[in-house]
């Protein structure tokens, strides 16, 4: 037995039956261990415990927003001021409560508040009341609190309220004046006792006191990985910005304005700040030149100015073009990447995030070709042991030839697609400032690591719960 | 990318068997999502809006494998044109432009004009960006009195195709009931409209007329294509123009008054010319000129060599290659991607990693040395959990603010690390204490209308005897780790710890981060029922110091 099984057996012997915190108490064990060998006494039949279990609800901080207004009740208010249209600024979920409690309608087209929402307001709405007894912590079972829980605004808790340890007969009969040494104490040592006494043999089998070692998050040992290989193949690290101008993350990478990507759908415009400033308006202009010939349509500098949440890290890239492309004192080729968070404006489930990680790479240099930028990628996917690699005809607006990489996954048998590079077009390089070839190419880094972990669903990788981080399997390169 | 779904059947018919169909439409750089049954859904890289639609499907791939072979002058048009389109009043301003053209003869019987009008569906929705951009009008020439007027009024009336009697124009936008097309019409304040000089037989983005209305026994066709972008406009009337002459069909260019060319479509084959080593020198390979001609003609380009040049004549539906790059593209995708080497790049070089970077991981591997397991959380966040929750006020001019996200949650980058790690606590309910976590990770601010971006660590340490003294000795012994001795203390208030027990650390004069224990309302907002102390620091201010 261990020490602390026998002090908490020693106690019980006495008292038979005892309060946790009592036991906390009188042994001067901490709570966790306490509890680590209380189970173990009750995995040998030696004590009972008896917990009592509370269920309690807490806020998500979905919730936690909606204490002042929830969406339904925003937009109710919002269609009995003025009937609303009906598109993409209307929120699914709003519409569809609002809807189910009978605060709207639909009038010609339009979205307008109905005569229950008058009574339902003034009366107060019974989820945003659950809301706000969950937040005082006085929520109980009831149709509204289910409500809140499906709609993920609140979550249920067990909390144990007590806890009473018995011991059972076998335990009172347990000997807890064992003869010999147990724990090897200083006095024992150094006045020589150990040799006069048995040291006392230890059940090996014995569960072992839980400890927790510390673990780095699967995505940074994936991201470290990467670094790495592009570190030996002789890539200089660059980093750009996260919130970047539109000028940066589509104009100078020839994306036509109005592409469809460039809809509020799929990228995340910021409504603060609005716009940011472009420096360089000699650039700027030779852009705007480069749209005009090139796709032959008017070019709006203040689209360009738009900030949004970078889209892929090629932003990056299209930087270290300017930056380095004629720099002086660089050896060609120049070898550059860069690996970070980029963002798509996408609803949320177990396949899809707002945020994910890409990593960029360019080479600049003097009559590069199709062929050299197969044998980087392919030495690249080699060092993260993927031999199963090919290349098939793509289309970017700023590569030409472009190349799209795909992934054979043996276990899953079907193919990824896992990247996507080629030569930067001329009208770039030229706008850019220099007659050099650039290799260019933007991987996914998600991906690789979800076949690397075998988790089934990418919101896992965000949830950090510690539980799994502890006992998550290590990744194999 | 835009997918396209096509009848199987039409695809066979034309001579490709199911077997070889995904392999061939791979080579050309497009996928095949599913055959299901009797259709089959192909994406297609979206430069490419002629393989929408099955007879260019079938064409690109007879081509590549050299069943059939491109022939000079195929899609040039000759004839002499039978209508006339003027441009009138009112469209300079709104939507100018208009191509168009006559066919006699086409055979739209079986499933073809099913085919067409998916295609035509297809090029609004992409090419056409939802008919803002673009629009087409299939038209039966016969019912055609006279010829064509394309102009914009207020008002007009008009038969609206599957209705029976003539309506005002505000009428039939009632009648075509799609908001889309109201609001390209809203933005203009009039109606478009093209006329044949008896009647008005379409309001162009909008509906055709009943009178001029297209049946699978129609053979005599007038198609019209308008818009706001002349090149997108002709690109679209030549891919049409060019599927009617594969089909057949005879087609006429109608003469222009007032528009950018004298005839439309303009359709040239356009002209391309390099330098022979070009291409072996973008590819990586050395090709003989007789290969790179076939290879050209494998992708239905005309090619020819002079002396160390080559010549290329690239067909009007082509509508992607805008310069010589893009014949070389085709080149490699005609010889196929597979089939080129890897070849290594001559000159070496040392990688070299980015200071903050390497500093960031030193922090990293010191705290995981300290018994914290790292977290990492997304950077879009929501007010609730970045500040209400942890009680702290905020301005909203400073908070970086994302105008419209589909996961209404998700509203602002994050400004601080701390409470994304306290969320996590809350998620590891169910996992023992003690629960030690850190995150290295960015955080986002606005000043003067720039966007500060910086790199923060925080760590939180739950279990039932954290408090400030473990988390104080947690930043001291971490920054001696990454060798600053020298820091100085200040008590803080931060309404998300408990006054009195909070500190905020400088290192050489700078504020540098924060720590203490977390207030009880804020842990109870997160559901903790232990104690928690908390730190956050500014990596740049750390080893902006520090580094050199």
């Amino acid at each position: 037995m261990h020490e602390y099984e026998i002090a908490v057996l020693k106690i019980l012997k006495k008292e038979k039956k005892v309060d946790f915190r009592e036991l906390e108490k009188a042994s001067g064990i901490d709570k966790d261990r306490l509890m680590w060998a209380l189970e173990n006494l009750k995995a040998g039949g030696l004590v009972e415990i008896q917990k009592r279990e509370e269920k309690r609800y807490v806020l998500t901080d979905e919730g936690l927003g909606y204490l002042h207004g929830m969406p339904e009740e925003k937009l109710a208010a919002s269609a009995a001021e003025k009937p609303i249209r009906l598109d993409s600024s209307v929120g699914k979920i709003a519409l569809s409560w609002a809807k189910r409690n009978g605060w709207v309608e639909i009038k010609n087209g339009k979205l307008a508040a109905t005569a229950k929402w008058k009574a339902d307001s003034s009366k107060g709405y019974g989820q945003r009341l659950a809301l706000e007894s969950v937040k005082e912590g006085k929520a109980r079972e009831s149709e509204a609190i289910d409500a809140l829980i499906k709609r993920g605004l609140a979550k249920p808790v067990v909390k144990v309220s007590s806890i009473i340890v018995t011991i059972t007969p076998k335990g009172s009969g347990m000997e807890t004046e064992a003869g010999g040494i147990g724990a090897i104490a200083r006095e024992a040592l150094v006045s020589g006792a150990w040799k006069k006494e048995r040291i006392r043999p230890y059940d090996i089998n014995a569960p072992y006191e839980a400890f927790y070692p510390a673990r780095s998050h699967p995505l940074h040992e994936m991201i470290k990985t990467i670094r790495s290989v592009w570190l030996r193949m002789g890539f200089i690290e660059s980093v750009g910005p996260i919130v970047e101008s539109s000028f940066w993350n589509f104009d100078a990478l020839f994306s036509p304005q109005d592409h469809p990507t460039r809809e509020m759908q799929d990228t995340f415009f910021l409504s603060n700040p609005k716009l940011l400033d472009i420096d360089d308006l000699e650039l700027l202009s030779k852009v705007k030149r480069m749209h005009k010939t090139g796709w032959k349509q008017e070019f709006n500098e203040e689209l360009s100015r738009q900030a949004v949440l970078r889209t892929h890290t090629t932003s990056v890239t299209v930087r270290g073009i300017q930056k380095f492309a004629n720099a002086l004192k660089q050896n060609y080729p120049l070898r550059l990447f860069s690996i970070g968070r980029v963002f798509r404006n996408e609803t949320i489930d177990y396949k899809h995030l707002a945020e994910f990680y890409q990593t960029d790479g360019i080479i600049i240099g003097d009559n590069l070709s199709l062929a050299n930028l197969i044998d980087v990628l392919k030495k690249f996917y080699a060092q993260l042991g993927m031999e199963q690699i090919r290349f098939k005809p793509s289309y970017f607006p700023f590569t030409e030839p472009s190349l799209e990489v795909q992934y054979y996954d043996e276990e899953r048998g079907e193919e990824l697609e896992i990247g996507g590079g080629g030569i930067i077009r001329q009208e770039i390089t030229k706008a850019m400032g220099t007659d050099r070839t650039v290799l260019a190419w933007g991987l996914s880094v998600d991906r690789l690591m979800m076949h690397r972990l075998g988790i089934p669903t990418i919101t896992e990788l965000y949830k950090n719960d510690i539980g799994w981080l502890r006992s998550r399997p290590s990744l194999k390169v | 990318m835009p997918t396209v779904t096509l009848a199987l059947e039409g695809i066979t018919t034309r001579g490709i068997d199911k077997e070889s169909l995904p392999k061939l439409v791979d080579r050309l750089g497009m996928s095949l999502e599913k055959i299901d049954g009797k259709e089959v859904t192909i994406e297609v890289t979206p430069d490419r809006p002629d393989l929408l639609e099955v007879n260019g499907l079938t064409r690109a791939i007879k081509l590549l494998e050299g069943k059939i072979e491109p022939k000079e002058n195929r899609y040039t048009l000759n004839g002499a044109p039978k209508l006339k389109i003027s441009i009138g009043k009112g469209v300079k301003d709104c939507r100018p432009f208009i191509s168009g053209f006559t066919v006699t003869g086409a055979d739209l019987s079986g499933g073809k004009i099913k085919e067409l009008m998916n295609f035509q569906e297809k090029l609004h929705e992409t090419y056409g960006r939802r008919r803002k951009k673009m629009s087409i009008g299939f038209h039966n020439l016969d019912s055609i009195e006279g010829d064509v007027v394309y102009e914009a009024s207020k008002k007009g009336s008009m038969t609206p195709l599957g209705s029976g009697k003539s309506v005002s124009f505000d009428e039939v936008m009632k009648f075509a009931g799609e908001e889309e097309w109201d609001e390209i019409i809203r933005g203009y304040g009039k109606y478009p409209h093209v006329s044949d000089g008896k009647k008005v037989i379409s309001i162009a983005p909008v509906l055709n007329c009943e009178e001029t209305k297209v049946t699978e026994k129609t053979e005599n066709l007038f198609v019209e294509v308008t818009g706001t972008s002349w090149h997108t406009v002709n690109d679209a009337a030549s891919i049409l123009a060019c599927l009617f002459i594969d089909s057949g069909a005879e087609v006429l260019p109608c003469s222009l008054v007032g528009g950018k060319t004298k005839q439309t479509p303009a359709m040239e084959y356009r002209e391309f010319r390099m330098p022979y080593p070009k291409i072996d020198r973008t590819l990586g390979y050395a090709f003989r000129a007789d290969d790179i001609i076939t290879l050209a003609n494998r992708m239905g380009l005309l090619a020819a060599r002079y002396s160390s040049r080559l010549f290329f004549m690239v067909p009007p539906y082509r509508v992607d290659v805008i310069s010589a790059r893009d014949i070389i593209e085709d080149i490699a995708i005609a010889y196929g991607y597979e089939r080129i080497n890897p070849l290594p790049i001559v000159g070496t070089s040392i990688g070299t990693p980015d200071e903050l970077e390497e500093d960031a991981e030193s922090v990293c591997s010191a705290l995981l040395g300290m018994g914290f397991s790292e977290a990492l959380n997304t950077y879009l966040t929501s007010e609730a959990q970045c500040f209400d929750m942890v009680r702290r006020e905020y301005d909203k001019e400073s908070v970086v603010r994302v105008a419209y996200a589909k996961t209404e949650s998700l509203s602002i980058l994050r400004e601080s690390i701390m409470p994304s790690l306290l969320s996590n606590l809350s998620a590891s309910l169910q996992a023992s204490l003690p629960q030690r976590l850190f995150e290295v990770g960015s955080v986002f601010r606005v000043e003067k209308g720039e966007v500060l971006e910086g790199r923060n660590v925080a760590m939180v340490n739950e279990h039932s005897r954290s408090n400030f003294s473990e988390i104080k000795g947690t930043v001291a012994e971490l920054l001696k780790v990454l060798g600053i001795s020298k820091f100085g203390l200040k008590e803080a208030k931060d309404p998300a710890f408990i006054e009195g027990r909070c500190a905020s650390i400088t290192v050489n004069g700078k504020t540098a981060g924060i720590f203490g224990e977390i207030h009880p309302e804020v842990l109870l907002n997160f559901g903790l029922e232990e104690p928690v102390a908390a730190a956050e620091l500014n990596l740049e201010a750390i080893f902006g110091q520090s580094s050199k």
